[in-house]
């Protein structure tokens, strides 16, 4: 067994772009030991193409063997955290398999909401922070600023924190040096019944389920039958290692504090839930460990493919990714307007976008997704609740005796100057203000109530462009509230447009409906007839706007015998006409169903 | 489709000054180069000659540029050239397009002589100061005596252009050009709407046409024009073009008809043989082909089998006559069929009065034409071939 005292686990804690994983790139170059300087870019090279050609998948936890100038060797597991606000369940559950964390921030901007939020994070699984300064290079860097605001904002020490730069591969030693020396080695007994967290599961098409785990009691062989104890699924571990920079190590066994994967044919990630504990078929725990929760999507959206062809082709690429991510759902779902596709359900907003490039990206898919709406409950008349994620779904009016909205608690830090303009923006989206702290001169805390409505449609963009790109957000559910909402429809040329409806609060239906109409007028072209575009709650209509119809496509002009030319216009308007999805005698292009998901500009 | 007569096209790509809004390949040139260059095509219309075998031509068409800009000794050659190469029909309608400022009142007898029995004059407007916001080179007046003087020689078909949406055009000064138009008798009008054209210097002076006549202007421009011209007996040919009964173009008609033509000259377009093909815009490549007898390695092959149910389609559209059932039988097997496709598509527009459709075919009205694309888009869409 592995020697505790010299193994840390740790994460590293920082703000998107602060330099989460140059620094981890650089702290496995530290540790690769490779060298000879030819060595060393080979194995970037090689890393670099790895990742190009996708043939491995990114590794959630990486081993990195560590000589300290104490003439110690250490044994490091650097555990990667998801970068973003959708994923703080997956995060904290990455945080729990470490004992520190090193918190980067960046010199030049200091802390922002979500370094704050994954911090304390870190802090309430009570991990021991090592505060680092990066990017020390920068014309713009105040290192003592930046340790000011850790000392000021979290309350940790920094005197002595590294300051360092990742890009220029400045003072790297110095982290590896903090880690080993201010991070506690894990604790734990070889030969108490078998527990592990599992903090990551990826789908292999070669080895099926690649489960990354932390073991925090016992050991775990080869060979061993293992329990999820959350799911209930039962397997036998085929393989069992270390996940280094480049490959893996397999071996016979891991005990207490070791950080590593197994595959056990596993055709499903859904049957190894990030937060589930394994433990022994035949000596089970008789706890889990604390914390699982199953995955809860919390923003749904309709997502169908822009040619119909390609259905089963979308389909497919959602099975595939879902192989790979537990936490979005997703089902079959048909539209009068859009045709077939599914309705999605993600964690937030951000997973929902990320989910949608990759669609688009690696699975070369044209794609056209509906408004993102949040689940509402709804109490009906007849004493029944239901809980409604689509608005195709929402019940009659007539029938509803209470409606309830999910509201989160929403953190938002930026520098002062723009506290105005990010109140105003909170107000106009229904926040009920909590209050503001000054984290030091520069930096200003807004807490809000929100419902999360109001945060799915563009409200990371408004808040951008109000804050010129400074301001940073973090949220989390905090419940269902009783609300006003209706249901709000689009026509075109007098018909109803499924896939544009969606459900709004009462007091902004109006502004919204208005915006729709105008959305949709920019980017409905001209048909050879006039074309109403109306918003209606009900059979009311609250806004119009008309294209008008269009007066002239033709080429009239002596162009003789080029018939080609004449020819390849009509090719390229048949095209185009192709992509357009047809709505009766209406044609919409799939930029029309975009532009009305932006409401701020 | 052998079987019907063919046209010939010669084209000439010289200008004396550039128009502002013409993106056709054209430029000023010595007399040294316009001589090489009637050289050059002398050489293609024998070179050509071998693939015209067995091809009967009953239109010979000079366009360009500026055919006028040849001298009559030059004209005679070609056409001397070409009667003695090709079979050309007794009744052929040779055109000639001139521009009014170019010509000499002493060569219009001379081009009659030679053979040329139908004029295209580029009028475009009967206002001065529209002719000189489009960069003409020519005034109404100078337009007016090439009619008189065409007509003194014995020119009996005689054809105007006329451009709509010129910069400061309103519907009082269209009136006025129509009016002047129609007191000329021209036996042809071509009616355009001017169009941007990347690369032109219009296209830099009116970013998005802005300072041109709005599309309202322009599309109100042209429902004028047609129903002025119905009104005085002139008959819709073609989107653009107007003929007196009897005098539609010969040459035009092959265009629109899928009758074979044969192109020769820098940037001309042909679908003879069964192909649709193209000599690139260059001129020095073509007289250098010319001269090494290589003309036809130039040749820019753009349609080796043309979809010719397609071709039908978008063409016939484009005349006053319409789509024909019998036209897209001929063009495809399951013509019938694709021919009720299309009804169908377009009869809500019928409705709207953008069409008229009865069993067996299909016509645009002027209000149609001017959404022309966009039918044609349609019709292609519902004729379900892809």
């Amino acid at each position: 067994m592995a020697d505790l005292s010299k193994i840390r686990n740790f994460s590293i804690v920082a703000h998107i772009d602060h330099g989460k994983s140059t620094l981890a790139d650089r702290l496995i170059q530290a540790c690769a030991a490779v060298p000879d300087r030819e060595m060393e870019d080979q194995l970037l090279d090689n890393m670099e193409l790895e990742r190009e050609r996708g043939i491995t998948i990114k590794a959630r936890a990486v081993n990195l063997t560590y000589t300290a100038q104490n003439g110690v060797t250490y044994e490091l597991n650097l555990i990667d955290t998801p970068g973003h606000v959708d994923f703080s369940y997956e995060v904290s559950r990455s945080l729990r398999a470490c004992e520190g964390a090193v918190l980067v921030v960046d010199a030049s901007q200091g802390i922002e909401a979500q370094t704050l939020a994954n911090t304390y994070l870190a802090l309430d699984n009570g991990l021991e922070i090592v505060p680092v300064i990066n990017k020390i290079d920068l014309p713009a860097a105040d290192p003592e600023r930046a340790k000011k605001e850790i000392e000021d904002i979290i309350g940790l020490p920094a005197e002595d924190a590294p300051c360092i730069s990742a890009k220029m591969n400045i003072n790297i030693p110095d982290v590896l040096e903090k880690i080993v020396r201010d991070i506690p080695p894990p604790k734990g007994d070889p030969d108490a019944p078998l527990r592990a967290l599992i903090f990551d599961s990826q789908y292999d098409s070669y080895r099926g389920v690649i489960v990354t785990f932390r073991i925090f009691d016992g050991t775990l062989r080869v060979g061993d039958t293992i329990r999820m104890m959350a799911i209930g699924t039962e397997f036998e571990v085929l393989e069992l290692g270390k996940l280094l920079p480049l490959g893996t190590a397999p071996c016979s066994e891991l005990g207490p504090g070791t950080v590593g994967y197994f595959t056990a044919g596993i055709k499903n990630v859904r049957d190894t839930a990030v937060g589930d504990t394994i433990t022994h078929a035949s000596r089970p725990a008789e706890e889990p460990l604390p914390g699982y929760r199953p995955v809860q999507p919390m923003v749904f959206s309709g997502v169908y493919p822009a040619d119909g062809a390609d259905l089963p082709d979308l389909r497919d690429a959602l099975e595939k990714l879902h192989l790979n991510d537990a936490s979005f759902v997703f089902e079959p779902e048909s539209s009068v307007a859009l045709g077939f596709g599914f309705r999605c359900g993600f964690l937030g907003l951000l997973h929902m976008e990320i989910v949608q490039e990759r669609l688009e990206r690696e699975y070369n898919l044209d794609l056209i997704t509906t408004a993102p709406s949040v689940v509402y409950k709804v109490d009906l008349t007849d004493g029944q609740t239901v809980t409604v994620d689509n608005p195709l779904h929402y019940p009659n009016p007539a029938n509803i005796a209470q409606s309830y909205e999910p509201f989160v608690k929403a953190t938002i830090i930026t520098p002062p100057a723009f506290t105005g303009n990010i109140m105003e923006l909170c107000q106009e989206r229904r926040g009920e203000y909590i209050g503001m702290n000054y984290l030091d001169g520069d930096r200003a805390e807004i807490l809000y109530n929100m419902p999360l409505n109001e945060i799915i449609y563009d409200f990371f963009d408004a808040l951008k462009s109000r804050s010129k790109g400074y301001a940073s957000l973090d949220y989390e559910l905090i419940g269902y509230r009783p609300s006003k909402l209706v249901k709000l429809d689009v026509l075109l040329n007098g018909e109803v447009v499924d896939a544009l409806s969606f459900i709004v609060h009462v007091d902004k239906a109006y502004p919204r409906a208005r915006r729709i109409v105008e959305k949709l007028k920019e980017h409905i072209p001209r048909q050879m007839f006039e074309v109403p575009i109306q918003a209606a709650i009900g059979g009311k209509i609250i806004a119009r706007e008309t294209v008008r119809a269009l007066r002239k496509d033709v080429l009239a002009k002596c162009y003789g015998g080029d018939i080609t030319r004449k020819k390849k216009l009509l090719e390229k308007q048949k095209e185009g006409k192709k992509r357009m999805r047809n709505l009766g005698s209406v044609s919409v292009p799939q930029e029309a169903f975009m532009a009305v998901l932006k409401f701020d500009e | 489709m052998s079987s019907k007569p063919a046209g010939l096209y010669m084209h000439i790509p010289f200008c004396q000054s550039k128009c502002a809004y013409c993106d056709f390949y054209s430029y000023a040139a010595s007399e040294t180069a316009k001589k090489e260059y009637v050289s050059a095509l002398i050489s293609a219309v024998i070179a050509f000659s071998a693939q015209a075998i067995g091809t009967f031509f009953d239109s010979i068409y000079f366009g360009g540029g500026t055919p006028s800009l040849l001298e009559n000794e030059d004209l005679q050659a070609l056409l001397y050239t070409i009667h003695a190469y090709y079979e050309v029909s007794e009744e052929a309608e040779i055109t000639l397009e001139a521009n009014p400022g170019t010509v000499a009142e002493v060569r219009w007898e001379g081009l009659h002589a030679m053979g040329f029995n139908r004029l295209s004059l580029g009028m475009q407007s009967a206002v001065d100061t529209e002719l000189a916001a489009l960069g003409r080179i020519h005034t109404f007046g100078e337009t007016a005596r090439a009619v008189q003087k065409a007509r003194a020689a014995g020119f009996s078909n005689i054809g105007l252009d006329l451009m709509l949406g010129i910069p400061g055009q309103t519907k009082e000064s269209l009136k006025v050009s129509l009016e002047a138009l129609l007191s000329l008798s021209p036996d042809h009008v071509s009616a355009y709407l001017l169009k941007l054209e990347e690369g032109t210097p219009f296209y830099a002076r009116y970013p998005e046409g802005k300072g041109l006549p709005s599309e309202e202007e322009q599309a109100e421009f042209y429902l004028t024009t047609c129903e002025f011209l119905a009104d005085n007996g002139y008959i819709q040919e073609e989107i653009s073009n107007f003929a007196k009964p009897g005098k539609e173009s010969v040459h035009n008609q092959k265009y629109w008809t899928l009758a074979p033509y044969l192109g020769l000259g820098p940037g001309a377009h042909s679908d003879f043989g069964g192909r649709r093909f193209a000599f690139p815009a260059d001129t020095k490549a073509f007289t250098e082909a010319a001269k090494a007898g290589t003309l036809t390695s130039l040749l820019i092959m753009e349609d080796e089998a043309p979809n010719r149910a397609e071709e039908t389609v978008f063409l016939a559209l484009r005349t006053g006559a319409g789509l024909t059932r019998k036209a897209l039988l001929n063009a495809a097997p399951n013509g019938n069929l694709m021919f009720d496709k299309i009804a169908d598509a377009l009869a809500p527009y019928a409705k709207q009065g953008l069409a008229r459709i009865d069993g067996e075919s299909v016509r645009l009205t002027p209000a149609g034409f001017l959404l022309a694309n966009a039918l044609m888009t349609e019709a292609l869409l519902a004729m379900g071939q892809n």
